[in-house]
């Protein structure tokens, strides 16, 4: 257990100067979130180059490379301007909802540590590639080409399994027994962006306290070791802090934005559709702010794409008839919703609440046009993916959906609070615009 | 204000406040050997082969069956995880068992199944199976 608090410990501190340097505006708890998710995005790259440059890793290198990145940040990071915003008035309720998400997370943590990751996409694929990259000191481009391990998807991206060899690397042996807490610390990340920035976004402490409480079940990810937590809290987390920076013409936070965004394409694939949604929806909405939304991205998760075309990794649902599979199963478009229907969707019951939202308050929901937008294209593209699938459709869907409609609940959630933190403050603008300087009424 | 209240409400998973108060120890048991349910003992077998077969050596695993989806898939995986660094050759694939290439294997993990043909030289057997090496 030592060595996983280390690690996360590790990233942290070498996260926090990269954190600040991109997006100084920050408070404490955001920045503390995305300096882990940053410290993760900065292993897993120096890890990779480290790998194709023929460099073997060792606990030395990792960490001298990683204080030679934030070493190199600090005088940027000094130079950004500083966080000049006044803090916003402290509710005690917010304090009862904090204090409940606290209560929430502790669970999770205990839960998610309860065993080593017990879920067979852990041992067959994540967990598999950390430990065969930990034994190489090195992600074993051998490996991931061999024929036999295809099964083991050598296109799935190298974040994850990084992050467990960083602590593999401090233990000095593999030891999977609290790689679980891996998956806790990105949780706790996300949940620390999504508290600062609710309370930010919608100006008031006790939206953002009892928004984080409401994201909280989904920012706790159910599919402990997976690449799936670290998805949604790299994603969601970046398209927040874009949003905003879009919003206010904010080109820092919109640049931490995609770099976060970029690193959830370092986690999963589904993080690099992330990337091509968001860039499509700015193209649409904001046009000339598209370079800033998708060149960081793109920086951020090239040298994994090049090693993978290296490699010729293709990702299997894409496989020999694609399109013609697609119009195929959509010639039956009945047929096919109707097996879309029958999987295990995450949390329907938040959808139906932001549905009624955009419904009963479409000004609400048209403010967050990026965020909705880009969920929605997410969730075409996973549909396009069923569509053309290579594997059998009910199958695919039944083992899927779960997951994959995870992706996006968090998003559904951030996007309700939102809309619903402009409706209060509009309320509010209202109620004290009808009172005139004595707080009587006009 | 009732949608944040459903929101909130809907958004929690309650199963993790529960679980600070529930028998974690039970919990942990369970999941420890929740991959492994349905062949007790192959675990300890494969640990056992780990500690015998050297880094890189090709490795087959016999198991009871060569059905991929109804059991040889689990063999395989658990294998490749936990005889990770050497390389196990699968005997069986999604699309049909593989036999054949058994020949390919330097080492044998034998689960609950007869030995297979060839000459091959015991290196450790319990109640669940043996593992060997080819014997020239």
């Amino acid at each position: 257990m030592t060595s996983v608090i280390l690690a996360i410990a590790i990233l942290t501190a070498a996260g926090l100067p990269v954190a600040r340097w991109l997006e100084p505006s920050l408070g404490w708890r955001a920045r503390i979130g995305v300096a882990f998710m940053a410290g993760s995005g900065s292993a897993t790259l120096l890890m990779l180059l480290a790998s194709l440059t023929g460099i073997r890793w060792s606990l030395a290198v990792v960490v001298i490379g990683l204080a030679l990145v934030a070493i190199a940040t600090i005088p940027i990071s000094l130079r950004a301007p500083a966080n000049d915003r006044a803090p916003l008035r402290a509710h005690p309720l917010a304090f009862v909802a904090d204090a409940a998400t606290l209560l929430s997370v502790a669970g999770y943590a205990l839960f998610a540590t309860v065993a080593r990751p017990w879920e067979w996409d852990f041992w067959a694929i994540w967990g598999l590639k950390a430990k065969e990259f930990f034994i190489a000191r090195g992600v074993s481009f051998e490996f991931l080409g061999r024929p036999d391990n295809v099964f083991s998807h050598p296109d799935y991206p190298p974040l994850v399994p990084l992050v467990y060899d960083v602590v593999a690397m401090i233990e000095g042996k593999w030891d999977d027994r609290w790689m679980g807490a891996i998956t806790v610390a990105f949780a706790v990340a996300m949940l620390l962006v999504m508290r600062e920035e609710l309370e930010r976004q919608c100006g008031s402490a006790l939206v953002g306290a009892l928004g984080t409480l409401a994201i909280s079940g989904a920012a706790c990810c159910a599919w402990v070791g997976l690449g799936e937590g670290p998805l949604v809290a790299l994603a969601s987390s970046g398209l927040l802090i874009m949003s905003r920076g879009l919003r206010e013409n904010s080109a820092r936070a919109i640049v931490a934005g995609s770099v976060l965004l970029g690193l959830s394409g370092l986690a999963k694939n589904e993080g690099v559709s992330f990337v091509v949604a968001a860039i499509v929806v700015t193209l649409v909405f904001e046009r000339h702010r598209w370079k800033l939304v998708a060149l960081p991205a793109a920086a951020t998760v090239a040298p994994w794409l090049a090693a993978r075309l290296a490699i010729a990794a293709t990702t299997d649902v894409f496989e020999g008839g694609f399109a013609a599979r697609a119009a195929e199963r959509l010639s039956d478009p009945i047929g096919f919703v109707s097996t879309l229907a029958g999987g295990m969707f995450e949390r329907p019951e938040l959808w139906l609440i932001l549905a009624l939202l955009v419904a009963l308050h479409p000004a609400a929901a048209k403010r967050e046009r990026f965020l909705l937008g880009v969920v929605v294209l997410q969730a075409l593209s996973y549909v396009a993916v069923y569509a053309g699938t290579l594997n059998d459709l009910a199958s695919h869907v039944q083992s899927s959906l779960g997951r994959v409609s995870s992706h996006l609940a968090p998003l559904a959630v951030v996007v309700a609070v939102l809309a619903i933190g402009e409706l209060l403050r509009h309320h509010v603008e209202v109620e004290v615009e009808g009172k005139d300087e004595s707080g009587h009424e006009i | 204000m009732l949608l944040f209240a459903a929101l909130v409400g809907f958004g929690l998973r309650p199963f993790y406040v529960t679980f600070l108060f529930s028998d974690r120890e039970a919990w942990g048991r369970h999941l420890e050997q929740f991959p492994d349910r349905r062949a007790p003992g192959y675990v300890e077998l494969l640990r056992e082969a780990g500690a015998r077969i050297p880094p890189g050596a090709r490795v087959a695993i016999v198991f009871p069956t060569l059905d991929w989806s109804r059991g040889y898939s689990y063999a395989y995986y658990r294998a490749q995880y936990l005889l990770a660094g050497r390389v196990v050759v699968p005997l069986s694939w999604f699309d049909r068992a593989r036999p054949e290439r058994l020949s390919e294997a330097e080492y044998v993990v034998v689960y609950r199944s007869a030995p297979p043909a060839g000459r091959w030289l015991i290196l450790v057997r319990n109640a669940d199976g043996a593992v060997a090496r080819r014997s020239r």
